[in-house]
């Protein structure tokens, strides 16, 4: 890289971590504590359903071979439901789309099965943000039995303290202020109109362990519902983040070097390079 | 049953399976190949978890176990199988290799009993039982003495291990055989040795039947003493050698040429001193009227020589006289057997004999020339014609002789934690696989690796323990003190009351 970039980051980088300083900051930071609820979850045994889901594609020659995989699985590693595709071509619809779809097929199939499912990722961007046209399916879904969250580790909101002009989303300020477990005040955003409020909160499980954001359907929910809830998250979860999610990534997770062992099943190991697929 | 399925690459000469439980190091499988069922041996077995992978701190520890205990399918068994051959043939005594390897998805069986009985427990009277295999304990594990006689042995392993617990057992079978056994004691273990018929006996040195340089050797010339070996040299006539009062003779010899030669009478003074020490010090071993040592081992019997008196020098030249007159002695039998002696002294050992030396590193040292180590290579080479075998026991393998290491035929090599022992053996030992060699570190007392022709196959057995066996074995000190202690007592309370008490005094 030119030498002159890292001159330019010496001089820029007072100004960059006046974000992790200053008077606005702190201001943050005590509301982000005054927001914290001290809870410190007590196990509660629970059938957790993780769902995840994946895709990869290599394109070569105006080609492209895709797969997309999606899982719901439990805590003790029995598989509730899986579903895959995969295909030569332009892939129709998207593959985001259709990774989205196997997760709606997969919570579909899993309410019943299980005390709790947990999908990963955010119900407010995935579903009724970019992939509205699943958005329906999966209200239906998480109504049957409302019994469905969704848990992401990281997030880009910042609802929570925009009016005091943060820079950084609100997982950043929560992250600073608190170490201890516990969960934030309830925050739910109508701006989707009524049927699509999200309700969600940051939460920590264990001392000193990341934070996680908690989605759920609609308004009204209560903090000792989030206490329930946390109570279930915590028997099974390793390091802060529940086992069936890390278990449903696991399972679901397409490498490059499992593509390139579908482009040598495929036979199109001549036309691409199996192994141009790994770099 | 089946517990494995061959994955990944596969190939003639190993696989990798995933089994359904954890497999032990040593333990015998069958591949179930395409060509006909096919022997393995595990020769390295790993588990993990998903769960407990990349944990990052004690508490994520604490809660992966807990997740990774309900998830049944965490743990991953996988096992490498190195093949050892057909099954069918191995039964028959053949081992042939899979020309194709085992295709991956060929399912792993568990070895029953019908299966490696056969090879393992032949019922033939050579093959003989040494104790069971250590992971299918129900299999019983034999060695063939007849290997042992002709193509020779070392026992290999750190001290306390079971080493001489091996020989006793070896030295029990070649008994109930009534076979020929020379056992070179150089401390004294098996003095104790519970064998029918045993013959023990303190090894013997006749000065008459030495040359020159190994009588200055047993009397402890110093090596670079030049004039002190010629004094000795000449003054060791044939006259003195026959004559009646050897050691008379032989004083009067060097007196007469410390006299006789100009500049020697330093020497030959020396040298009288040196006689005189030796008469008294070694008036045990050194013996002129004993006759041929040799004839003192008897056909048929286990033979214990002890040469725990016997120091380093003297107990190399005792042994090379040893291993030089067995040789001849073999060479004659089976030469007048085939009608080309022209020997006509009387040839003791008629049928084959074996050869065991204690503490072989001392005597077949690397690096150096002893007497030792040139009759333990020639038997060791021309050994197998003449029915004459040879067993090294050590517990310093690095310190042998590769050469005469490399012709020991069979193996027994039991918990060796040293990396360049483990490198010696390696080399001595084609057949040792690298993983395998990887788990002698790791052997429990009387776990025995055993390679070579003495077995049908490389083999992880347990050996059995020799009950009665009374040597060998590490001293009770703490018990014995506590004895000591009660037969003080006993004695000064016996002493008491055998005293009249009007002649105690005050």
């Amino acid at each position: 890289m030119l030498n002159t970039v890292y001159r330019d980051a010496i001089k820029k980088r007072d100004e960059a971590r006046s974000i992790f300083k200053g008077e606005k900051f702190d201001q943050i930071i005590k509301t982000a504590r005054e927001n914290w609820i001290d809870y410190t979850p007590k196990k509660k045994d629970a059938d957790i359903a993780g769902i995840d889901s994946s895709y990869n594609s290599t394109k070569f020659q105006g080609l492209e071979l895709w797969v997309v995989t999606g899982v719901s699985i439990k805590s003790d590693g029995q598989i509730i439901h899986e579903s895959h595709n995969q295909g030569l071509g332009q892939p129709t619809p998207e593959l985001e789309t259709q990774a989205s779809k196997m997760e709606v097929d997969a919570c579909i199939n899993s309410v019943d099965k299980a005390d709790l499912v947990i999908l990963d990722g955010s119900l407010y961007s995935q579903f009724l943000t970019r992939q509205t046209s699943l958005g329906n399916s999966i209200t239906s879904a998480i109504k049957k039995r409302n019994n469905v969250i969704f848990i992401s580790k990281t997030s880009s909101a910042r609802k929570h303290f925009e009016r005091l002009g943060s820079m950084a989303g609100d997982i950043f300020y929560y992250n600073h202020a608190v170490k201890t477990p516990g969960f934030s005040r309830i925050f739910a955003d109508i701006s989707l109109g009524p049927g699509k409020v999200v309700s969600y909160v940051y939460a920590r499980l264990r001392d000193s362990t990341p934070l996680i954001k908690i989605e759920l359907l609609g308004a009204n929910h209560t903090d000792d519902e989030i206490r329930s809830l946390l109570d279930m998250i915590t028997k099974n979860s390793v390091g802060g983040y529940p086992y069936s999610l890390k278990l449903a990534h696991e399972n679901c997770k397409i490498s490059n070097s499992d593509l390139a062992r579908l482009v040598s099943l495929y036979g199109l190991g001549n036309e691409i390079g199996s192994r141009e697929v790994l770099s | 049953m089946t517990i494995g399925v061959v994955i990944g690459e596969s190939r003639p000469t190993d696989v990798t399976a995933q089994s359904s439980k954890p497999l032990s190091v040593g333990e015998y499988v069958i591949i179930d190949s395409q060509d006909g069922q096919i022997l393995g041996l595990v020769e390295k077995s790993s588990i993990s978890s998903e769960a407990l992978t990349d944990v990052r701190n004690f508490d994520e520890a604490v809660e992966s176990k807990e997740v990774a205990d309900i998830n049944s399918r965490d743990k991953n068994y996988k096992v490498k199988i190195g093949i050892l051959g057909f099954l069918d043939k191995l039964q028959k005594g053949q081992m042939i290799l899979p020309a194709v390897p085992p295709l991956p998805g060929t399912s792993i069986l568990e070895a029953t009993q019908k299966d490696l009985g056969v090879i393992f427990g032949p019922v033939t009277e050579e093959w003989v039982r040494i104790g069971a295999l250590l992971r299918n304990a129900t299999i019983e594990a034999k060695i063939n003495i007849n290997k042992i006689v002709s193509r020779h042995l070392a026992i290999l392993a750190m001290t306390g291990m079971g080493k001489s617990n091996l020989v006793s057992l070896i030295a029990r079978h070649v008994a109930s055989l009534n076979g020929t056994l020379i056992i070179f004691d150089y401390h004294n273990d098996y003095e104790n040795l519970d064998v029918p018929k045993m013959n023990y006996m303190l090894a013997k040195i006749n000065p008459r039947l030495l040359p020159a340089d190994k009588l200055a050797e047993v009397i402890e010339l110093r090596e670079n003493a030049d004039k002190q070996q010629r004094a000795l040299r000449e003054s060791f006539t044939e006259s003195v050698k026959q004559s009646k009062d050897f050691w008379q003779a032989l004083e009067e010899s060097a007196a007469s040429f410390g006299r006789t030669t100009k500049g020697y009478a330093d020497s030959a003074s020396r040298v009288l001193d040196k006689i005189d020490d030796a008469k008294h010090r070694f008036s045990d071993i050194l013996d002129p009227d004993c006759g041929d040592p040799v004839d003192l081992i008897k056909e048929g019997r286990v033979n214990v020589l002890n040469i725990s008196e016997l120091s380093e020098r003297q107990a190399n030249a005792g042994l090379a006289y040893y291993l030089q007159e067995l040789l001849q002695h073999r060479k004659d039998a089976v030469w007048e057997r085939k009608g080309k002696s022209s020997n006509k002294r009387g040839n003791k050992f008629l049928a084959p004999i074996f050869v065991i030396i204690e503490e072989a590193h001392v005597f077949i040292p690397k690096g150096e020339h002893t007497d030792t180590k040139y009759w333990a290579s020639k038997v060791a080479r021309e050994g197998r014609k003449f029915g004459i075998g040879l067993g090294v026991v050590s517990q310093r393998p690095r310190n042998i002789d590769p050469n005469v290491l490399s012709q020991m035929g069979s193996l027994a090599i039991m918990k060796i934690v040293q990396d360049d022992d483990q490198q010696q053996i390696a080399s001595a030992a084609e057949s040792l696989s690298k993983d395998l060699l990887s788990q002698l570190s790791s052997l429990n007392i009387g776990d025995a690796v055993l390679i070579g022709q003495w077995v049908n196959l490389p083999s992880i057995v347990h050996v059995d323990e020799v009950k009665s066996k009374k040597s060998g074995s590490d001293l009770n000190a703490v018990s014995e003190w506590n004895q000591t202690d009660k037969f003080k007592q006993v004695a000064s309370e016996s002493t008491k009351s055998m005293i009249q008490k009007d002649l105690l005094l005050d």
